[in-house]
């Protein structure tokens, strides 16, 4: 068990699972925002943004669901 | 193993020593050793031909065989030599520079956000975590035409400004010392710390005084891999660096040979030499401080 690696060996601990969703929503977080910022420019600079709108629609659908993951867990 | 005291041999209480001498555990060893061996060469040979090739004439680059014939120290005398444009001694100096200044501060700043990490117990913990988890994943090659864009637009890529380097090799190496001493500080004992809180320290005179000379270990390893890293880093300086700041990655890449489009490949080799040596002197250097539990026995009572 390390703190990369929250509640190693006991995976059904609800707080266990917590700290490892939680650390899902920050790497997912930190593409999303990386994400956002392309998007922002490309639109700005009235570049083709598809691609990057649909990661970001991507992104951030995948961090609502652990998200909504998250708060499921009763500490 | 302490089975074996007071026993007689042979008995089934000192059936862990006496395993060691059966066939099959002979058999398991040799195989692990084997295994070992084959790691180690496979991971050494790139090194060892690239001495052999380093050491050996330049009318003899190509010659296959495995051990060093035809030895000449002339591929050094090349490399260091400024004849044909190239500025390897200078470039030394650089990566020195660069790779010094960004461990400092990777670790002058990696230091504290470790600690707070693994000691601070606060609302979205986990969440920094994974941030600090995805920016150490984030690929280089997209920083470069942006981070072009920026420094051009600073002035920062001409004349001696080192911190075009210095400052995209800190965001690599900084995720990278995070990680590491995060979880390092989290392995250490905190009685230590509460002991010291006990005897009348402050926090931060805890840390300063407790904490940090026991973290020693952790603090040298992740100081050598920052360096490292710093010391490696091709992609960005290779577009960021002038010709007064560029480190030896990127002047190794730009020798020129005694023919117009010729490859020194010796004379690459002997640079690569030269640039592994500072990397393996400071590992033995520090190899006295990275003693792994230092800390073992720290509490009783």
């Amino acid at each position: 068990m390390g703190i990369f690696n929250p509640g190693g060996g006991t995976g059904s601990h609800p707080r266990a699972r917590a700290e490892r969703l939680e650390l899902l929503m920050g790497f997912l977080g930190f593409f999303t925002v990386m994400a956002f910022i392309q998007t922002v420019v490309l639109e700005l600079r009235g570049q083709n943004a598809v691609g990057a709108a649909l990661l970001l629609a991507g992104l951030v659908a995948a961090l609502y669901l652990a998200w909504r993951a998250r708060r499921k867990v009763k500490l | 193993m302490t089975a074996t005291t007071g026993t007689a041999p042979g008995t089934t209480t000192t059936g862990v020593a006496h395993e060691h001498h059966l066939p099959s555990q002979r058999w398991k060893t040799t195989r692990a050793y084997a295994g070992l061996a084959l790691i180690v060469v496979w991971g050494l040979a790139p090194f060892y031909w690239m001495i052999v090739t380093a050491f050996r004439d330049v009318g003899y680059t190509f010659d296959t065989t495995p051990w060093p014939t035809h030895v000449t120290l002339d591929n050094f005398k090349t490399a260091f030599s400024t004849d044909r444009g190239n500025h390897f001694a200078q470039a030394l100096g650089n990566s020195v520079i660069i790779g010094v200044v960004t461990t400092a501060l990777a670790m002058l700043v990696g230091v504290f956000a470790a600690y707070a990490l693994s000691r601070l117990h606060f609302r979205g913990k986990y969440l920094v975590l994974g941030f600090i988890l995805g920016a150490s994943m984030f690929p280089g090659v997209a920083l470069v035409s942006p981070l072009f864009q920026l420094f051009s637009s600073l002035g920062w890529l001409t004349g001696a400004n080192y911190q075009a380097l210095i400052i995209p090799d800190i965001s690599f190496a900084l995720p990278l010392t995070v990680y590491t001493l995060t979880a390092f500080f989290s392995e250490m004992p905190w009685e230590l710390e509460e002991s010291a809180r006990m005897d009348g320290c402050t926090q931060g005179q805890a840390f300063r005084k407790i904490m940090l000379p026991l973290a020693a270990p952790g603090l040298f390893t992740t100081a050598i891999l920052a360096f490292i890293s710093a010391w490696n880093e091709f992609l960005l300086a290779s577009q960021f660096a002038t010709s007064t700041t560029q480190p030896v990655t990127v002047a190794i890449a730009n020798f020129s040979g005694a023919q117009p489009h010729q490859e020194p490949y010796s004379t690459v080799m002997a640079a690569g030499t030269i640039v592994t040596v500072p990397l393996i002197i400071m590992v033995l250097f520090f190899q006295r401080a990275i003693v792994s539990g230092l800390t073992a026995g720290g509490v009783k009572g």
